[in-house]
């Protein structure tokens, strides 16, 4: 006899719940299985009916110990209760009504707890007695018989669901059948029926109405997602009904073959349906095809698309059949897309077509939700197909050139951004980026028609280079090095008509430039930089140093802008004494000061004759006798200043006692020093009267003021012939026949030559031009003084050239002074190191001296097999 | 026409009065050179002139004076070496 103690607390619950749930009817024999199960399965609470009255599970603890139970103390009475809940529960208090109302005494269960004394209980409290009795009469029927009908009710209502009809019996009735049948335990066996149901309709009807659906031939995919909608629908009813085989019988069933409700329902289809060789292949291919039509941009049904890939997802099939495929398709249809647009394209136009194919298919891969990994995969395709594959194109040297030709930033960034994704860009644009410098840095400075503008064309190009550095190639460092490098290599390549030096024109060049800069010149050279006329000079100064840098050959800059300085600062050209500081400064740090000392000492000559002649007009010689004549002199220390040829002149006598005095004033100031007159440099300002109406001043060169002081001995229109001219001035012929082409054959003609002709001959007779005109006061004629002959720059060169010899025998001797004995090999590189803030020296230039230098005993050979020299002392 | 001058702008290089290519005796090198020690010649590297009529760089025979065996003496003709204020 089953007896069961319980607190009142559960006892008032269990009646409770008894009262919310009614099933019609239970059969016997179900009840007390069926809430074994359930606590077997840790089901919350039970609302079972009545218990099996022969129980094989009883709480044996309560027979063995009925005594604990019947003092109802607490920690005892949980203990018991407890001891009930892991073996099982019986709710004695419920009995349906109906059926069970002829109640068979023998389910009476009654609780009883013999007093029996316990050996010790000190808080017992009176002994009660428990009797539960059970109202309810079992159901005779038989559970096989309810089983089938209720099969018969859950099939009728399966089909229905499956035709889409309306269900006949109440969800409500339909559901307590299924509990029930879970209850009695036959839970296994309404799920085989039921997914026997549900397989030879998924397996058959639905199947077939999609191989019949009008479209499948067209559309299978539309035809496949439309019934797996329609099946999801579908399952979703049938769970709802089976839910409580699901949730008390098959989600806890770790039996593989008992898959939940739902998960079957997915499994029958993705067996049936998808995994049906007839519908597989037709159904993926329809979604590549989607795939297709999409990057093709025709119209797709996105929302369609999108359905199916999830469907693919849920049905678990998305890594093992989808996404192969996928890949394949994918990796076909890319290597296309590149091999023709690679080559039907210009380069320009594939880099984009190549952009929005990476962004594209990106955008694809988030829109139709494919896996992340998906996406990563497509990326390495896209990159093989259209990157890799056609690499030798991407990185066609001329393709690239043509790019930068154009200053096509956008593909630019695009190229690099791409070859960036499959390696290290630079390693792949190098070579291009370096021969399109080397070609047209080259062909800047060969381009001997448009010398003069060749430093402003350099400062342009590499303004744009830096550009593409800076925005195409993301500041690449690789890239700005090879830029630096080949910058530098251009700049000083060797030509072919002056091997034995190196291409010294643009340093020449660019010393010409900072000259035209430094006389104001070329102050719109640099249109666009803000600020005023100084911070535009600054700029631009700044700008040239940047290619004097590049520049090995820093001896030649120096001698010419050694020159032009001179040029500037004897004719008080310059435009700015700040600027030209400034540019001190810079070549200084650029250089170091050696560099730089010839140029300051210029300036401080400047600055010591401007003190000299102020002191020269306080002195008694200059007030006694001068002759109304502006006088102003520059002194030179000759070795800072370039050299300078002796020019014989013959000055007018007043002047020239006047210049004596000068030199008088300064030997007494100057003990142990001498003047020599450089009257080539000087120049001056006459006042010249054509006519009385026409009075002009003129800037003239001394050379040019002697010539035409000649005329004032003369009358108005009486001609001088060449050699009188030259026996008046004493020059000679070559000077001669220069200042007087300038002042006859050139801009501003003062005089007017007899025969016509640009050409200056010995027989040609001179006379004052009576006509002349010229809309300004002051006329400035002695541009020529300006201006470098041929014979200068001729000479500057070789001056450079020596200099350069000197320089390194200079620097070996210091060299080896300090070392006393030396390997070849070092003295090399020691001498390279040395002079290299000059110009840097090749290597036979250097041995070429070193046998100089032997020859001259500074050094000897030392015998052995390696080659050491020794200085000799 | 007539013609004035009204402004002269000359330019006209120095040097030491010294004959040229003659050479200080001390270092054996040119007057308008430099001294061993110096880069720059001109006014960073001065002659010295003295009364006995021998010239010297000024660094060069600065050099010798201040050894314990010249005694103040010129190297060149031994009288007293005195220089020839400026």
């Amino acid at each position: 006899m089953p007896e069961k103690v319980f607190d009142q607390g559960t006892q008032s619950q269990g009646k409770k719940r008894k009262q919310n749930l009614q099933p019609p009817q239970l059969p016997q024999g179900y009840s007390q299985r069926s809430i074994t199960d359930f606590f077997g399965n840790n089901a919350p609470d039970s609302d079972a009916p009545t218990p099996h009255p022969s129980s094989p599970k009883r709480p044996r603890k309560n027979l063995e110990q009925p005594e604990h139970s019947k003092n109802m103390s607490t920690p005892l009475n949980e203990q018991v209760w407890r001891r009930i809940t892991e073996n099982e529960i019986v709710d004695l208090t419920s009995s349906p009504p109906g059926p069970r109302d002829s109640a068979n005494p023998s389910m009476n269960m009654v609780a009883t707890k013999p007093p029996r004394p316990a050996p010790f209980q000190p808080h017992a409290g009176t002994p009660r007695k428990l009797h539960i009795k059970n109202l309810r009469n079992p159901s005779r029927i038989d559970p096989d018989v309810y089983f089938s009908r209720t099969w018969g009710s859950l099939e009728a209502a399966l089909i229905a669901i499956f035709e889409s009809r309306k269900i006949s019996t109440s969800l409500e009735e339909l559901y307590r059948g299924t509990e029930n049948i879970c209850r009695a335990d036959r839970a296994g066996e309404l799920y085989a029926r039921l997914k026997d149901c549900c397989s030879s309709y998924v397996g058959d009807r639905l199947k077939y109405s999609i191989m019949a659906c009008n479209s499948w031939k067209d559309d299978a995919v539309k035809c496949v997602v439309s019934a797996w909608e329609k099946w999801n629908e579908q399952l979703g009813m049938i769970r709802s009904i089976f839910l409580y085989l699901d949730r008390s019988y098959l989600l806890n069933n770790s039996n593989s073959s008992f898959q939940p409700v739902e998960s079957t329902g997915l499994e029958l289809f993705r067996r049936h349906i998808i995994l049906a060789q007839e519908i597989e292949t037709k159904f993926m291919n329809g979604i590549m095809t989607l795939f297709g039509r999409d990057r093709q941009q025709r119209p797709i049904n996105a929302s369609l698309l999108t359905s199916a890939i999830r469907m693919v997802d849920s049905l678990d099939l998305y890594t093992s059949n989808f996404e192969p495929r996928f890949l394949v398709m994918s990796r076909e249809y890319y290597s296309r897309l590149g091999m023709l647009g690679a080559t039907s394209n210009s380069l320009a136009e594939y880099l984009d077509e190549c952009s929005q194919q990476l962004h594209k298919e990106a955008l694809r891969c988030v829109r139709y939700r494919l896996d992340p990994s998906t996406k990563r995969s497509m990326g390495l395709i896209l990159e093989e197909g259209l990157l890799k594959n056609q690499l030798p194109i991407l990185t066609d040297q001329g393709s690239i050139e043509e790019l930068l030709q154009k200053e096509d930033h956008k593909s630019l960034t695009a190229l690099y951004s791409l070859v960036d994704r499959i390696g290290e860009p630079s390693s792949y644009l190098r070579p291009a980026w370096e021969k399109y410098i080397l070609a047209v840095g080259r062909s800047i400075i060969e381009d001997e028609g448009r010398e003069n503008e060749m430093v402003q064309r350099l400062l342009e190009l590499k303004c744009n280079l830096d550009t593409f550095v800076r925005v195409p190639f993301k500041c690449d460092d690789t890239l700005a090095y090879a830029l630096r490098e080949s910058f530098g290599t251009f700049l000083n390549a060797r030509t072919k008509d002056r091997s034995e030096m190196v291409n010294s024109k643009p340093a020449e060049m660019i010393a010409k430039y900072v000259d035209t800069l430094l006389r104001g010149g070329a102050s719109g050279a640099s249109t666009g930089t803000p600020g005023d006329e100084d911070a535009r000079l600054a700029h631009s100064l700044e700008q040239v140093l940047d290619l004097f840098r590049f520049i090995q050959g820093k001896d030649v800059f120096e001698a010419f802008y050694k020159r032009d300085l001179a040029r500037r600062l004897l004719m008080d050209k310059s435009a700015s004494r700040d600027a030209e500081r400034s540019m001190l400064t810079k070549l200084k740090t650029e250089c170091g000061s050696g560099f730089t000392q010839n140029l300051e000492s210029m300036f401080k000559d400047i600055e010591i004759s401007r003190d000299a002649i102020s002191h020269f007009k306080t002195t008694r010689s200059h007030t006694g006798n001068s002759p109304n004549v502006d006088l102003n002199v520059l002194v030179l220390s000759q070795s800072a200043w370039p050299t300078y040829d002796e020019v014989p002149v013959i000055i007018p006598l007043a002047m020239a006692q006047y210049l004596e005095s000068y030199k008088n004033v300064y030997c007494e100031k100057h003990s142990g020093r001498k003047l020599m007159w450089r009257h080539a440099l000087s120049h001056c300002v006459l006042r010249a009267s054509f006519t009385p109406e026409m009075k002009k001043e003129l800037v003239l060169s001394v050379l040019q003021a002697v010539v035409l002081l000649l005329f004032n001995d003369v009358e108005l229109g009486t001609c001088l012939s060449y050699q009188q001219i030259k026996e008046g001035t004493g020059l000679e012929d070559k000077q001669l026949i220069r200042t007087l082409q300038s002042l006859a054959c050139a801009k501003h003609r003062v005089l007017q030559k007899q025969t016509k002709g640009k050409d200056i001959l010995p027989t040609d007779n001179f006379r004052v031009n009576r006509h002349f005109t010229n809309s300004k006061f002051r006329v400035k004629i002695n541009q020529i003084q300006l201006k470098e002959t041929k014979e200068e720059k001729e000479e500057t060169f070789e001056r450079v050239a020596q200099d350069r010899q000197y320089e390194t025998q200079a620097a070996i001797i210091r060299i080896m002074k300090s070392r006393k004995k030396l390997r070849h090999n070092d003295l090399i590189q020691m001498t390279i190191d040395q002079t290299k803030n000059r110009g840097k020296l090749d290597v036979p230039e250097i041995k070429k001296q070193i046998e100089r230098l032997i020859d001259k005993d500074y050094m000897e050979r030392l015998p052995g097999a390696e080659t050491w020299y020794q200085y000799v002392a | 026409m007539k013609v004035k001058i009204k402004k002269w702008n000359a330019v006209a290089s120095w040097r030491w009065d010294v004959p040229e290519d003659d050479v200080c005796g001390i270092c054996r090198v040119q007057f308008d050179g430099t001294c061993p020690n110096c880069r720059f010649p001109g006014d960073d590297c001065p002659l010295l002139v003295g009364k006995c009529g021998h010239s010297f760089h000024l660094h060069c025979v600065n050099d010798w004076i201040q050894t314990e065996s010249s005694r103040g003496l010129c190297p060149m003709c031994r009288q007293k070496f005195e220089f020839v204020a400026e």
